[in-house]
């Protein structure tokens, strides 16, 4: 028996005729004798909604209750899609992520998934059902429904795949796979036929939102192959699967990422600074570059937060302040502008010549970091679009 | 430690704002000192838009899947209400029915409450001061997610109260129990007392202020229902096991839409009697103002409601296809009326009563049970029935 899963983003399911062209799809690959998980993401604005009476009703909601209402949004779509699969003639059946076995921390809002439990999704493919599951979320060992993050249903997808050891995992949205920028600000972006899975988790940890980058770290752990298509237009797809590194050199990919912001805290006592990341983790605020110096007079950390997943930004600020004080200085409004690439840092040569790119252009940096697959610049908001495009040209189109 | 069940209905949580004084309301009711827990229907026209989805997606009724889709309304609600509440202060948290643990039976569309022992909530309740529980939705020992059908929030509460020896108010934007509904006689009036049993054929005939089962748990656990308003402090309705008034009749209640069925010249058969309910009854069709005549043949004749009619339709054909002679009939428009009055057992005279404020209409039918009268008119009498029966027992 081949499985194979499939997951169908917001865009594609966003109303009912978009619905029942979908259970068409499924029901021709049912009927090709494949069996069928298919994961499903909350109709089209549902979430954004959803989030919107959140913030009617609190300025800052707990971010337990914030799971319960969001991960309502998947299950709309996969109860209606199992409706349409019946009229159909295709028996099937919907699993919350919690009947489906989806086992995860209690980072709410953004929780790992550990384990997947999947017996009732094997017991129901059996029986020659087509499961379909609420992407995007979870179950905690308290029993409390968790959600994964936004794209969190990727996620769900390659875990699910991994647990089904599925022959493949097809991520379908209104994208034909994965470019060397995002298409819809950058028009001569490259269609990547494919990409290994440690670029790909970069890209996506570094903004992109084509795939999640817990799901490639899933399908990386498992060896499963990620196919990226279009849903309603057949022939290009991009597929993420393991490459012998070293083959492809130089810069693959400009991702960028919005709404970031820049958080710094003097003191000239560490337990301050401990204090402070432990108050982040108690509000489960993910941070990311960290940095730790000494400074004349102390010490000196400072790192970004993305905001989004964090839907009481207002609130924590203003926490934050009370108790760290004057000390600690967060700045919002920020950007990053990153260049994917194997081996881009082997040498200083992309390095240097993006600063003197920048400096030319008279772009100010507030910060740069670099891992052996990435570079990425801290910019004002304002600046990244036009930046992804002066990367674009010099390092993918290779327009100087 | 006392604990108070709350249910607020669909229009009282209808929007933000709403539920934001949902929460200021609760706020109010822990200041008696008591934990609270709070049942929540979904909001506003929710369910009905959700039904218009499915319908949107597939013409066919996927009982398992519908339930799956309408139980997100009651999440929604409660987790914005549990959010509203820690707005202000207040340490609340949302439960859906599996975190709930409100076990039913595997009936989806219309399951009923086998077991509900509220031990997770009460571990809760220790460390919280508010729990926001989703009504109308239970789940099974599979773990698949049920639905107590359309009311079922009341149910629910009800169940809860009895599983916690709770106090149990249900709130909603009607102030209570009326003599009648008040958008068909604006002069109805709100009664303090009503008995379970009165109440019990008050929402079978069509008064839609309680889920009937919901009645039903709390005659069987001697819980006092309390019916009040939302949004005003208006005292509300108390429904319990005696009525410390003893009016003779307590209220009217309407049904519309109601066909009459009407067999006759069957052969003489207590064994075909007995089928044809049987077989109404499996259909899940709610039959009342039954009769069972014989004369020269067996003559039956039943209501149901017009929308079952073709089902009731293909039900008989199967039943009586090997036989020959007899006739049926299917009558639409009709109303049924019935007044309801505990005190109707040991009173007399209110049926002559009834027949005399009713002389000028035209009746189709006339049932009775120890504690109502029922007719059948049609349709265009209904305001004058209400009218003469709501005068002649100043209702």
């Amino acid at each position: 028996m081949s499985i194979i899963v499939q997951k169908y983003g917001g865009s594609s399911v966003a109303d009912p005729e978009k619905i029942k062209k979908i259970a068409q799809l499924i029901s021709n690959v049912k009927k090709e004798g494949h069996d069928v998980a298919v994961v499903v993401s909350a109709m089209g604005k549902t979430t954004d909604s959803l989030i919107e009476l959140a913030k009617q009703v609190s300025s800052g909601p707990p971010k337990r209750e914030m799971d319960m209402l969001l991960s309502t949004g998947e299950r709309i779509t996969m109860s209606l899609l199992c409706m349409a699969l019946n009229n159909l003639g295709i028996d099937s059946v919907s699993l919350t992520g919690s009947q489906a076995g989806i086992i995860t921390n209690d980072r709410h809002n953004d929780a790992r998934v550990i384990e997947i439990r999947p017996f009732r999704v094997l017991d129901e493919l059996e029986k020659g059902k087509v499961v379909v599951v609420g992407g995007f979320q979870g179950v905690s060992y308290r029993r409390d429904i968790t959600t994964l993050g936004r794209g969190g249903s990727d996620t769900t997808a390659v875990a699910l795949a991994a647990g089904l050891n599925a022959e493949r995992c097809e991520i379908y949205s209104d994208v034909d796979g994965v470019y060397s920028a995002d298409p819809s600000i950058i028009k001569d972006a490259k269609h990547l036929p494919e990409i290994s899975y440690e670029q790909m988790q970069e890209m996506s940890e570094a903004g992109a939102k084509v795939l999640n980058a817990q799901a490639v770290q899933f399908a990386k752990e498992a060896q499963i192959a990620i196919y990226a298509r279009s849903t309603f237009q057949q022939g290009r797809e991009t597929i993420v699967r393991k490459f012998p590194s070293g083959l492809s050199k130089g810069v693959k990919a400009v991702v960028y990422e919005n709404d970031i912001s820049k958080i710094e805290y003097f003191n000239n006592d560490d337990e301050k600074s401990i204090s402070l990341l432990r108050f982040l983790e108690q509000r489960q605020i993910p941070i990311k570059e960290f940095n730790y110096s000494k400074v004349e007079n102390g010490n000196k950390i400072s790192f970004l937060v993305s905001e989004k997943n964090i839907y009481n930004v207002e609130k924590i600020e203003s926490e934050l302040t009370a108790e760290f004080g004057n000390c600690l200085k967060i700045e919002h409004g920020f950007g990053t502008v990153s260049l994917i690439g194997d081996g881009i840092n082997k040498d200083n040569t992309i390095l240097l010549e993006t600063l003197s790119i920048l400096q030319k252009e008279k772009v100010k940096i507030h910060g740069v970091a670099t891992t052996s697959f990435r570079i990425s610049f801290l910019l004002e908001k304002a600046l990244v679009k036009n930046t992804v495009l002066l990367y674009h040209n010099r390092w993918i189109e290779e327009k100087v | 430690m006392k604990i108070i069940v709350q249910k607020y209905g669909g229009s009282s949580v209808a929007d933000a704002e709403k539920i934001k004084a949902v929460a200021v309301k609760i706020s109010k009711k822990l200041k008696e000192k008591a934990k609270l827990v709070v049942v929540v229907s979904a909001m506003g026209k929710t369910t009905d838009n959700l039904i218009k989805l499915a319908k949107e997606v597939s013409n066919k009724s996927v009982p398992r899947e519908l339930d799956m889709l309408l139980t997100t309304g009651e999440q929604v609600s409660a987790s914005l209400l549990a959010m509203a509440l820690n707005d202000i202060g207040i340490k609340s948290k949302s439960l859906n029915a599996f975190q709930a643990e409100i076990m039913t039976t595997g009936d989806y569309m219309q399951a009923r409450i086998k077991n509900l022992k509220a031990k997770r909530i009460k571990d809760l309740l220790k460390e919280n001061d508010a729990l926001i529980v989703t009504g109308f939705q239970g789940i099974t020992e599979d773990g698949e997610i049920t639905t107590l059908g359309r009311g079922g929030s009341d149910t629910s509460a009800v169940a809860l109260a009895v599983a916690l020896n709770a106090k149990c108010e249900i709130y909603s934007d009607v102030a209570g129990i009326y003599t009648t509904d008040p958008r068909l006689h604006p002069a109805a009036k709100k009664l303090k007392y009503i008995t379970y049993d009165e109440m019990l054929e008050m929402s079978s005939l069509g008064a839609k202020v309680l889920h009937s089962r919901s009645v039903e748990i709390a005659k069987k656990f001697g819980i006092t229902i309390y019916c009040g308003s939302t949004f005003s402090d208006e005292e509300g309705s108390y429904v319990m096991k005696n009525n410390i008034e003893q009016p003779i009749v307590s209220g009217l209640s309407v049904m519309d839409h109601q066909t009459q069925v009407t067999l006759s010249n069957l052969p003489m058969d207590n064994n075909l009697v007995q089928q044809i309910f049987e077989k109404v009854a499996r259909e899940g069709l709610n039959v009342d103002m039954i009769s069972v005549i014989s004369n020269s043949g067996l003559n039956i004749s039943f209501t149901i409601v017009e929308e079952k009619k073709s089902h009731v339709a293909k039900a008989l054909t199967l039943i009586l296809k090997d036989m020959k002679g007899f006739n049926i009939h299917y009558n639409s428009g009709y109303s049924k009326i019935s007044i309801v009055g505990i005190g109707m057992k040991s009173s007399s005279g209110v049926a002559s009563k009834f027949f005399k404020a009713l002389e000028k209409v035209p009746l189709s039918l006339v049932t009775t049970s120890e504690i109502k009268i029922s007719c059948l008119v049609e349709e265009k009498f209904k305001e004058k029935t209400v009218k003469a029966l709501v005068t002649a027992f100043d209702l």
